[in-house]
């Protein structure tokens, strides 16, 4: 490149663009390449001149100065090129904001020329275009610009997050000002686009990742999983009806609900549904065998109590016993006590076994398996091992040493609370599924455990723990001194036990509360429970110790038996001492310590010490080696179970040590699949995280959830219950079990009950679906990520309140296809409201507190809804408080004298200072800027006109596609007149409300400017670029 | 001829069924003669509806469908495309208007709306009964577009065409482009010199190979349709004829004349916004320099007065001019910028900055610079000594107001530019009763025409500021882009078509029709209609004495047919109403 020329533009307009000196414009004349400078007043006047340059001067490259580069370097260069110049020839360096001293000046001319050569150097590199575009976003802007591309003759993705196409605009009710309703002028536009054969349509999709340039684009679009096959769906809505769970719809913006598998709304396109889901709830992992609370508190709600039953047996075969005595953690972790109580989850499990007495559980075997497995037990962990293994088709057999299944729910639990035929009912079932018991032998003892090593090809210890823990105090031998577990054995096996007047139990465990409930039903006269913590550390449950109260039995809290005392051989008294709380010890509880001479004796006849106990290994022999704990349990691997003996598993309370029926049921799961796994020679590892409870984590929201009562357990009276063993509760009525259902948050969303599964005739629905990742490369991208509405929850003065609406839930309301059917009530108490007050600008034009900018389409909307409203309700009155009425569109500010004139919609110009619940009125006070005087309107309902702000989900995509936006997160354009759909990267276009508020014709045109930039750029084969 | 008729009835949300009982209605026409099936349903025109007509055509055999619905120039075409997706003829298909025709204006008599929508549906049975089935007719498209109008929606119009690969023919009234434009200073809100924008894109639209221009050229005559306009082009004394596929127009504003403002006085230091525009600019009369005309001295007290002919209906014209409030503020920025002691008053009704970065503007303007914004009406304008006195009222603090100004700039109306009346005529377009071309549909087809072929960009639709002109106008290009890309176009074959056997050649349709579609044959003395040409408006057929030329799927036997329903109902009701 030898003869460049530089080129000054002197602008008469902006006061940055200084002229350049003579002796500058002397500098840089003696810069060998440069064949000519030239300072030229307004050379965009005069553009032609450049043309006459090249020829005259002969010119090989050209440096501009001037005010923009993003406007001018496009066209300059086209000229440049019309004059025979190369795309490389030519550079414009934007004056804007440079330093310029003459040095500097003269610098980057040098600078420049060395750049201009080096290019010239290297050829103009040409890329070919990818004559496909992307159009993000599927609202009016994304449908328009989509239907021109495609109309245009070129491939378009049109990828929505939702599941349907449409935007907000299908939320509103009628547009203005021709009242034409959105349906009617939609839906044929999105038909148009389902069935256009250029648009592939991705709704339920995301744009993961954006690489590349204009031309070349690689996009990563993911499509979440809808957990519905939409190849399979036919959008008949079988699938709606099933669902129990009603959440909050967005569409209709809180103002109706839907179900968890939805459609948005009758028309949506695809007509496809979709189910959603946020995981595993808090409740069902909690459990440790992950009963699916959640689903079948969902059926109960419904008053469908068998599919609730089939629910719980589908992973709990015992129903019946464990909705009675479960010490459910679920509870504990039930989002619905940050509320106010968790929902009574267990005695709903009850209500379900309860109601559901002809539900016949699923005894089908999956296929019969010649491997046999002896099971060494038959207390909870043993039975559901027993059962799964059956389940598969292994030969079961159950030894134990008592005469019937249960173990210490049997002879631990008393009857009042665990009536025995419900125990022989469950139970019962793995008889009849063919599992085999062997009772009244001891393993051990009548068989030993070689010998089942040897006969059965697996075994499975599980033989709970069955020894009381001594109190390890002075007249412990004493007579009247029965531990708790034998005393209730013994009364559980129905012998005679003779029992003191007073009783003194010791502990403040279950065994504790049932030992001393027991003795007062056998007539002890008066009962003391003695515990040495306070209340809130007792491990017995809650409703279990009222109840003990309520029978009269004392609880003597932070007291510890010191020496029991005697007479005769036969105890006395209790010598005890106070004690107080230190530190948490190593089980999270705080430690009791003595008091120092605060000794106290307490009366007693019978002393009952129930302080805990631990397993007897011994029981079983010493033929097999099996390693044992320091604490005297059963060594075995905490995942699979596993003892140091191939092919021997032990869990339940002999491994763990004592611990609650569901832990004991979670043992024999586990010990169930490694059973089985062993069996099939697979990987005993492999996969088994999910088992146990764990700890989930779930976006819940509360703050909707109106407080409510916890259902009371209803029971028999207090007469009832002496001398008698009857079942105390009695159960919800089905009534009380739907209410108390109906207080659940469903924190998953889904609750995976699978009604719909089964209602599907198409079999469509999978919930394990995955979600899915498409990879496509495109030539252009048009953003129209569109609009939400500001929260109005985020204007502290307006007391939020369900008679305060925003826009688009009012346009809900208005809507015929809204949940009221177009019928205007207010979502309070479904009254007609009689006056409603519209406010406009309700975070917008608010620089103090909000955005200062206009949101442009409020005050249009407002006199339109005020206008329906009218319609709909002819005797009442609608108020508008505005600050100016900006109806600039086409037949606008006529719509608007129509709303005032033949609507009498009054027109008040001020602001709203306040708005609040007063009884049955909502009071908002304002000023009247134009009588000066301050206004005060009882109102029904008022709507407020909240800002636009960008989609929050286009913000992110934004920031990932790393393009310029306003403070406010609206995308910049390349210039703000010349070049509104443009972004400032090449190749990326914008439409719509992602730029900036704006109505639907305005939406519309911009889609369609931006379709025409798409097209321009496909008519070239190739983008040229100077440098690779 | 169709025998087995389905019938569906749309409740379109609420707007048919609020007052039309649309299950009465279904009841009622599925017993009338030919009607093979009814049905109802809340959305007719959405996926599940279309399901539901493309179930019944398959299971009751239909071969004709009517939808009963809303206005046929929303949905006739989605129906149309439905039906022959099922192997029926898209002339089987017939809309029954029962919302534009019915439910909406008989809306608070439920029991006569119902009874009309089935008259109405009855007529249309009756017509698509003696339908033919009829095939569209291919036309080519020739690839070439016309802008008319050189300011920056047409240069705009016609790069994009141009980029897009296709040939343009651009039409100025003016021996310039730029059209108004090029008389402005500044742009709100980035206040960047309009030169620096527009001149850029002059050059280009200038040096570009794909476009013709006519400066001092006027559209004399347009002929044809869609694909195929003919246009005679008037420059000074010669006329160019061209052939082109589709036309953008492109026309602009003009200002309402401030001599209509017969309130205020007129006077040479009253002036109107574009005047103040040459003022300011650095490339107007004084350079940029302010000076009142009248004695060129330095105005210190300017007021601007808004929404002058604009936001009157009783004077002047209702609707809002739309750029005013912001060209002011504009004006009002610069004029500080320049006079940094003058005053600036501006009398407004609403400040109206909704667009982008323009309440910012507003807000930064008033602070910074003390420009007092009165809300109210000037009442009166009149010359004062070397002063302009301006009365009006504030209607925020309720006082009089009594200013006296070195100059006065009036915000006067956008009005549709002069010869735009006329222009719509020769093509054939609607326009509102202001001037302003209409367009196909004012939410979801704004730069598109009722004549197909035919697009708006800028302010020959409404006001509006150079953003949105320019949106417009790449939207019309995207349409013109859109239509080339076609091979080719389907002319509508519901047309007229002569009965040779009939036809005395007495040639009334020849003389009557705009398009030229009918020729008298010299040799037959008969008409004969050149089949391309003719657009289907039927004015030869209801002209036509002898009945020769008919209108297919219009023709009398069908229209006597529809009139004798509903006028049978008409008969009965007259009688019913007699005897109570």
């Amino acid at each position: 490149m030898e003869r460049v020329g530089i080129l000054f533009c002197h602008c008469d307009w902006n006061g940055h663009h200084d002229p350049v000196s003579p002796s500058l414009i002397g500098e840089i004349q003696k810069i060998p390449t440069v064949a000519h400078v030239e300072e030229i007043r307004n050379f965009c006047l005069q553009w032609d001149r450049l043309k006459d340059l090249v020829r005259e001067k002969d010119l090989q490259g050209i440096i501009l100065f001037a005010c923009s580069a993003t406007l001018q370097e496009g066209i300059f260069r086209n000229i440049a090129a019309s004059a025979g110049l190369e795309l490389n020839q030519v550079a414009v360096i934007e004056k804007k904001g440079l330093d310029k001293s003459p040095e500097s000046i003269l610098e980057l001319v040098t600078r420049n020329i060395q750049a201009l050569k080096e290019k010239a150097a290297k050829p103009t590199v040409a890329t070919p275009i990818i004559k496909k575009a992307l159009v993000i976003g599927g609202g009016a802007a994304g449908i328009q610009a989509s239907l021109d591309i495609a109309d245009g003759g070129y491939e378009v993705y049109l990828v929505e997050q939702l599941s349907t196409i449409g935007g907000h605009m299908l939320q509103l009710s009628e547009t203005f000002p021709t009242l034409d309703c959105p349906q009617c002028i939609m839906t044929p536009k999105m038909v148009e686009i389902n069935q256009h054969q250029n648009v592939h349509l991705m709704t339920y999709s995301e744009v993961e990742e954006v690489t590349g340039e204009v031309g070349r684009f690689k996009v990563r679009i993911r499509q979440k999983t809808p957990y519905v096959d939409w190849s399979k769906c036919t959008g008949c809505g079988d699938c709606v009806q099933a669902c129990p769970v009603t959440l909050y719809s967005e569409w209709d913006r809180g103002i109706a609900s839907r179900k968890a598998v939805y459609k948005h709304f009758a028309q949506a396109v695809p007509n496809k549904f979709t189910i959603q889901k946020k995981g595993i709830p808090f409740c069902r992992a909690a459990c440790p065998i992950h009963v699916n609370a959640q689903g079948y508190v969902q059926l109960i709600k419904e008053g469908r109590f068998d599919e609730a039953l089939k629910v719980i047996q589908s992973v709990l075969p015992f129903p019946g016993i464990m909705g009675r005595i479960c010490v459910h953690p679920c509870e504990t972790k039930c989002k619905r006590g940050e509320v106010d109580k968790p929902i009574a989850i267990c005695s709903l499990k009850r209500s379900a076994s309860d109601a559901g007495k002809e539900v016949e559980p699923d005894l089908t075997i999956e296929e019969e398996k010649k491997e046999k497995v002896a099971i060494v037990g038959a207390g909870p962990a043993g039975l559901l091992a027993a059962y799964d293994l059956r389940k598969k088709g292994y030969r079961v057999t159950v030894f134990d040493a008592l005469s019937f299944a249960g173990g210490t729910l049997r002879v631990g639990i008393p009857a009042y609370r665990l009536p025995r035929e419900i125990m022989d009912k469950e139970f019962s079932i793995l008889e009849k599924m063919g599992v085999e018991f062997k009772f009244n032998t001891s393993v051990g003892k009548d068989v030993t455990l070689s010998r089942l090593k040897q006969d059965y090809n697996a075994v499975f210890i599980a033989i709970g723990a069955q020894v009381s823990t001594k109190l390890g105090v002075e007249g412990e031998q004493l007579k009247g001194v029965v531990q708790g577990l034998d005393f209730l054995r013994a009364v559980n096996l129905g012998q005679r036990i003779q029992v003191g007047k007073t009783v003194a139990v010791i502990g403040g465990g279950n065994t504790a509360i049932d030992a001393a409930r027991v003795a007062h039903r056998l007539g002890a006269k008066e009962v003391n429970i003695l515990y040495r913590r306070s209340r809130s550390e007792m491990p017995a449950s809650e409703s279990e110790t009222e109840e003990a109260e309520h029978e009269g039995i004392k609880i003597h809290l932070l007291v510890a038996p010191v020496e029991v005392l005697g007479e005769e051989g036969r105890v006395k008294q209790i010598k005890c001492i106070r004690m107080r709380l230190g530190e948490p010890d190593l089980s999270g509880r705080r430690r009791p310590i003595p008091v120092e001479g605060s000794e106290f004796f307490i009366d007693a006849d019978m002393v009952i010490p129930a302080i805990g106990q631990s397993p007897d290994v011994a029981l079983l022999g010493k033929d097999v080696n099996i390693e044992l704990s320091r604490n005297g349990t059963i060594k075995a691997d905490p995942v699979t179970l596993t003892t140091r003996i191939e092919g021997v598993f032990a869990g339940g309370d002999v491994m763990s040590g004592p611990a609650s029926a569901v832990e004991a049921l979670a043992a024999g799961r586990k010990a169930a699949i490694s059973i089985d796994r062993y069996l099939q020679g697979e990987d005993l590892y492999q996969g088994r995280e999910d088992e146990g409870p764990k700890d989930v984590e779930l976006d819940v929201d509360i703050s909707k959830a109106q407080k409510k009562q916890r259902a009371q357990m209803p029971a028999i009276p207090l007469s009832a219950r002496q001398g008698n063993f009857s079942e105390v509760d009695t159960g919800f009525t089905l009534e009380q079990a739907q209410e108390e259902a109906g207080r659940c948050l469903n924190c998953a969303d889904c609750c995976e009950c699978l009604s719909c599964v089964e209602a599907c005739k198409a079999s469509a629905i999978d919930h394990a679906m995955p979600d899915r990742f498409e990879e496509i490369e495109v030539g252009a991208i048009v953003l129209a990520t569109g609009y939400e509405l500001l929260s109005p929850k985020e204007i502290p003065e307006f007391e939020a309140d369900p008679d305060v609406l925003d826009g688009l839930q009012f346009e809900r309301i208005l809507a015929p296809s809204g949940p009221t059917d177009g019928v205007v009530i207010r979502p309070s108490d479904h009254k007609v409201p009689k006056e409603v007050v519209f406010i406009s600008c309700v975070g917008s034009r608010d620089p103090e507190h909000f955005y200062p900018y206009c949101s442009r389409i409020c005050c249009m909307y407002l006199a339109k809804m005020s206008m329906l409203y009218k319609h709909a309700v002819p005797d009442g009155q609608a108020y508008i408080f505005y600050i100016d009425i900006r109806s600039t569109g086409k037949g606008y500010e006529e719509f608007v004298q129509r709303a005032v004139e033949e609507d009498k919609v009054v027109y008040l110009r001020g602001r709203v200072s306040r708005l609040f619940r007063e009884n049955d009125k909502i009071r908002v006070c304002g000023v009247d800027t134009l009588s000066g005087k301050s206004v005060e309107i009882n109102a029904d309902l008022v709507v407020l006109g909240m800002a636009m702000v960008p989609n929050p989900k286009g913000v992110e995509l934004i920031k990932k596609l790393n393009l310029a936006t306003n403070e406010f997160g609206f995308l910049s354009e390349a210039h703000p007149k010349m070049r509104p759909m443009e972004s400032l990267k090449p190749g990326i276009f914008i439409a719509g409300t992602a730029q900036g508020p704006k109505d639907v014709p305005d939406t519309v045109a911009q889609a369609s400017a931006a379709a025409s930039k798409v097209l321009t750029l496909f008519a070239r084969d190739m983008v040229m670029r100077d440098y690779a | 001829m169709p025998k087995r008729i389905g019938v569906f009835i749309c409740h379109c949300g609420a707007n048919i069924a609020t007052s039309v009982d649309v299950e009465k209605v279904v009841k009622e026409i599925s017993t009338y003669p030919g009607v093979a099936h009814a049905e109802n349903y809340i959305y007719m025109c959405s996926d599940p509806g279309q399901d539901l007509i493309r179930k019944a055509i398959v299971e009751k055999r239909l071969d004709a469908v009517v939808n009963c619905n809303c206005s046929p120039s929303l949905h006739e075409k989605t129906f149309r495309t439905l039906v022959t997706s099922m192997g029926l003829n898209p002339y089987h298909c017939e809309i029954a208007n029962i919302r534009e025709h019915c439910s909406w204006p008989h809306i608070h008599d439920r029991e006569m709306a119902t009874k009309k929508a089935v008259s109405i549906i009855e007529m249309i049975v009756e017509k698509v009964r003696r339908n033919l089935a009829l095939t569209p007719m291919v036309v080519p498209i020739t690839k070439r577009a016309l802008v008319v109008g050189g300011g920056i929606a047409g240069m705009q119009a016609a790069t994009d065409i141009a980029k897009g690969g296709y040939e343009v023919i651009l039409v100025e009234r003016s021996p310039a482009l730029g059209g108004h434009a090029q008389q402005l200073s500044g742009t709100f809100p980035s206040m960047e010199l309009v030169q620096c924008m527009i001149n850029p894109q002059v050059t280009e639209v200038m040096n570009h190979p794909k476009i013709t221009l006519y400066t001092s050229a006027e559209v004399e005559e347009v002929g044809g349709y869609v694909g195929n306009f003919k246009v005679k082009i008037k420059k000074g004394e010669a006329f160019i004829e061209e052939e082109v596929g589709t036309i953008v127009v492109a026309t602009g504003y003009d200002l309402y004349p401030k001599e209509k403002i017969t309130e205020y006085e007129s006077d040479p230091d009253v002036i109107d916004g574009l005047q103040f525009e040459r003022i300011l600019s650095p490339s107007g009369p004084t350079r940029g320099e302010i000076r009142r005309p009248s004695d060129g001295k330095v105005p210190k007290e300017i007021v601007f007065i808004q929404c002058v002919g604009s936001r009157d209906p009783e004077n002047h014209l209702p609707y809002c001019s739309r750029v005013c409030c912001m060209y002011t503020a504009k004006q009002a920025a610069l004029y500080k910028k320049k006079v940094p002691d003058g005053q600036v008053y501006i009398s407004y009704m609403d400040i109206r900055s909704d667009a982008k970065g323009c309440e910012e503007f507003i807000q930064e303007l008033t602070e910074k610079e003390r420009i007092i914004y009165l809300r109210g009406r000037v009442s009166r304008v009149f010359k004062e000594g070397d002063k302009i006195r301006v009365y009006g009222v504030d209607t925020l603090s309720g006082k009089m107001i009594d200013m006296k100004a070195d100059l006065v700039v009036l915000a006067t109306a956008m009005v549709a530019s002069s010869g735009a009346k006329d222009l719509s005529r020769k093509l054939n377009i609607i326009s509102d009763e202001y001037g302003f071309m209409s367009e196909a549909h004012i939410k979801l087809r704004p730069v598109e025409t009722l004549t197909a072929g035919i697009y708006l960009a800028g302010t020959a639709q409404a006001p509006r500021d150079i953003t949105d002109t320019i949106s417009s106008a790449s939207g019309a290009a995207s349409k013109v882009l859109s239509l080339f890309s076609r091979k080719e176009l389907l002319h509508e074959p519901e047309i007229a078509h002569v009965d040779e056997e009939v036809c005395s050649g007495c040639g009334l349709c020849v003389s009557i029709c705009a398009y030229k579609a009918p020729e008298l044959d010299p040799k037959k003395r008969v008409a004969r209609v050149n089949e391309a040409l003719c657009e289907g408006c039927g004015a030869c057929a209801s002209l036509c004495p002898s009945g020769a030329m008919q209108h297919k799927n219009f023709s009398n036997r069908q229209f006597f047919e529809m009139i004798e329903v509903a006028a049978g109902d008409y008969v009965e009701l007259e009688k019913k109403e007699e005897l109570s």
